[in-house]
């Protein structure tokens, strides 16, 4: 087992209960299978943030980070997750 | 044809107690457009760059563009220029609120301010008349006093007012101008005002703005509403929580300034300081003139010995009065925001300046004796709340903090320089630029100096993928993505001018179109998108020129040390610095990417393509072109 600290903002860390919590994730698994595993734990509403709409280019959405690198610029979902990595839902904000 | 331009610069001599109005040149709308372009153009061209910038000789410039005042939302905004005494380099300022809509409705596109006053005074301008007022009894008010007086003895409340408080008074270096309750903080631009003893500006104005093609502004108007109404963050987030909500979203990546750069990471009071925590203190929202979002978040101190306080802190008054000087407090940093707002201070360049001298009492450099008795650690928050007002009114210790961290690191001596975070002399913004190094680069390149409004790299501080998505550990090909952000916001925010957070958060992908077509249909020119590109570009070389003449070389576009030697220990954004050979490389990207040379010259060709002819002849007389 690997733990990984998923982090979150606003309206993520509503749905999640916290900005930060440890968990504990198989060894080896992937980013795509993380988020795959937290979608089943935190239901629904986690599903409809993380919906992307295809149709519309000029809006951003939520990105992920793993280590605070957008994961495209890693190997995407298929990145392998290490013990002791951060996750972290880069939720769209503004402002500053 | 009807314009939204007013056709109309006034111009008030102090010395002389004159003033005249001469027509608005075609040639500098065509140029530039309006607000920041006409005011950097009228700086180079009218204030020469080596004199004292408290001196008679300085200009303050008031800008505001030919979309201010029509129906376009969110565009009630100006610009203001002098020569900066904090930078010595171009000192220019955006505001909002509603005094750059009443210089429209006064009949002006500009207004130039020239000269010294014999003794202290105000001007009110009402349409085409201009007093001269003894402000003498004004003297000492705080800038929301002095606003109020103002209204009850010109005995009319819709009065719109641009003042300084005792800090601009004071000549101090950190000195903004309010208008309403909105700053254009940064630069000392209210030490100018102080040193022409000029109190304040109030203006009202009885004509209207005019609209060249009402049917393609309207279409123009609605496709921005519609981007603005399909925004995620505009309404849903930026309503609710304002730009205080960015302390989210830099805690987030970890680049959240914490103890004056010192620990980045280690220290981030998201419970604390966060959006969710924000909200028990906030009772409203204040608006900007024809602004449907509201941003700006009223935030009431309840109980304890400051309740009743009321303030507006924004996101980098979190950073300055909390990041950087270790305070966890919000009702310290409501009262501290608005003790700023009163006295006329900069909230990023003082509470800066706190928290330098903070680490200095840390490590032992200076001690209570200097401090007369204060314990000015990190965290103390009434030692933070009681130095503003002493910085304002220069008194013992303040004085020696009234002048930003550059100045007070040369009077502390000790080596204090290398905690002195500044670029140009202007303090840092509340992004660790470690871990956000294109908006490091931005900062480094600013012709104001460390300005994360001249080009806000929202693709690295949000993930915004516009233009494109950007790897914010990258060094690679910042210098075109900075060059992208200088160069739209110019021209988009700052000429237009819009409100920067629409560029942010509603617009990114259509700046450049929108801003055309508003232009267009308001004005009656006749602007391409590659066309409206090029004046923020123009803008840009006209700034760097001006700076060139005023002295400042390739190592004022250096980032601190702390930046280059020191890596962010701990967080999201671990391990990340910008060494000295990275830092040159962007530099040289940067340099490259502007058709600059290696010394950051514009190259002859480049300022021939944008038009900038006399711009040639200075640096040619200068002997930086041949």
């Amino acid at each position: 087992m690997i733990s990984i600290k998923i982090k979150s903002l606003m309206k993520f860390a509503e749905v999640l209960g916290s900005h930060e919590q440890q968990m504990n994730f198989a060894s080896g698994c992937t980013v795509g299978e993380v988020i795959q595993i937290l979608k089943k734990k935190f239901g629904t509403q986690l599903v409809q943030l993380l919906e992307v709409d295809d149709q519309d280019t000029n809006y951003w959405r939520t990105i992920i980070c793993l280590n605070g690198r957008n994961i495209e610029f890693l190997d995407g979902t298929d990145t392998i997750c290490l013990d002791g990595d951060e996750l972290f839902f880069w939720t769209p904000l503004g402002g500053g | 044809m009807s314009s939204s331009y007013m056709g109309n610069i006034l111009r008030i001599n102090l010395t002389n107690k004159e003033y005249n109005i001469t027509p608005l040149s075609e040639e500098l709308a065509k140029n530039f457009i309006g607000g920041t372009g006409f005011a950097v153009k009228i700086l180079l061209d009218e204030v020469n760059p080596v004199i004292d910038p408290l001196s008679a000789e300085n200009k303050l410039i008031f800008s505001s563009g030919p979309l201010s005042g029509t129906a376009a939302p969110c565009a009630s905004r100006m610009s203001i220029a002098a020569k900066s005494p904090l930078t010595g380099a171009v000192g220019m300022c955006m505001t909002g609120g509603y005094f750059p809509v009443e210089l429209k409705f006064a009949g002006y596109d500009v207004l130039i301010i020239e000269g010294h006053s014999e003794e202290p005074v105000y001007l009110w301008i009402k349409d085409d008349k201009v007093s001269f007022r003894k402000a003498n009894k004004l003297m000492g008010t705080n800038t929301l006093d002095c606003q109020q007086l103002i209204k009850d003895d010109l005995g009319d409340q819709n009065i719109r007012i641009a003042c300084i408080g005792p800090a601009g008074e004071n000549l101090s270096k950190m000195a903004c101008i309010i208008n309403e309750r909105r700053a254009a903080g940064r630069k000392g631009l209210g030490a100018v005002m102080g040193a022409k003893n000029l109190k304040a500006i109030a203006i009202r104005g009885s004509k209207k703005v005019g609209i060249a093609n009402p049917e393609e502004f309207s279409l123009a108007r609605k496709r921005m509403l519609k981007a603005m109404k399909d925004s995620p963050v505009l309404y849903p987030e930026m309503s609710q929580h304002g730009t205080p909500m960015t302390v989210d979203a830099a805690w987030g990546i970890g680049i959240f300034p914490a103890k004056n750069f010192s620990a980045t990471g280690e220290w981030g009071p998201i419970e604390k300081l966060g959006a969710q925590a924000s909200k028990k203190y906030k009772i409203g929202s204040s608006y900007c003139y024809n602004c449907p979002v509201g941003c700006s978040q009223l935030k009431l101190v309840r109980q304890g010995k400051y309740g009743g306080v009321l303030g507006e802190p924004e996101y980098e008054t979190y950073y300055s009065f909390g990041g950087i000087t270790g305070v966890d407090s919000q009702e310290a940093i409501i009262v501290a925001d608005r003790l700023c707002d009163e006295m006329g201070l900069d909230t990023m360049s003082t509470g800066a300046t706190i928290a330098f001298a903070m680490e200095l009492f840390e490590k032992g450099i200076i001690n209570k004796d200097l401090t007369e008795g204060i314990e000015l650690k990190f965290g103390n928050a009434q030692a933070m709340i009681d130095l503003i007002p002493k910085i304002a009114c220069r008194e013992g210790f303040g004085d020696i903090l009234a002048d930003g961290v550059r100045v007070a690191s040369q009077k502390i001596g000790k080596s204090s320089e290398k905690y002195a975070l500044h670029i140009k002399g202007l303090e840092m913004p509340g992004y660790d630029p470690r871990g956000v190094k294109g908006h490091g680069l931005g900062f480094m390149t600013a012709y104001t100096g460390a300005d994360h409004n001249r080009s806000y790299a929202f693709q690295e501080v949000f993930g915004i993928p516009v233009p494109y998505t950007v790897d914010r550990f990258a060094i690679e090909g910042k210098g075109a993505l900075v060059k992208w952000n200088q160069d739209v916001r110019s021209v988009t925010c700052d000429c237009a001018p819009m409100c920067a957070f629409l560029m942010d958060m509603a617009v990114p992908s259509i700046a450049v179109e929108n801003t055309r077509d508003l232009v267009n249909s308001s004005t009656g020119l006749n602007f391409t998108s590659q066309e409206i590109k090029l004046v923020g570009e123009r803008l840009n070389n006209v700034a760097k020129v001006f700076n060139i003449l005023s002295g400042l070389r390739k190592e004022d576009d250096y980032l601190p040390r702390r930046f280059i030697d020191e890596k962010i220990k701990v967080g999201t954004s671990k391990g990340q610095s910008i060494p000295e050979e990275d830092m040159l490389t962007m530099l040289h990207d940067y340099y490259q990417e502007r058709e600059w040379d290696e010394n950051g010259i514009p190259k002859r060709s480049k300022l021939e393509e944008l038009g900038l002819i006399r711009e040639i002849g200075l640096l040619k007389e200068a002997g930086f072109l041949q």
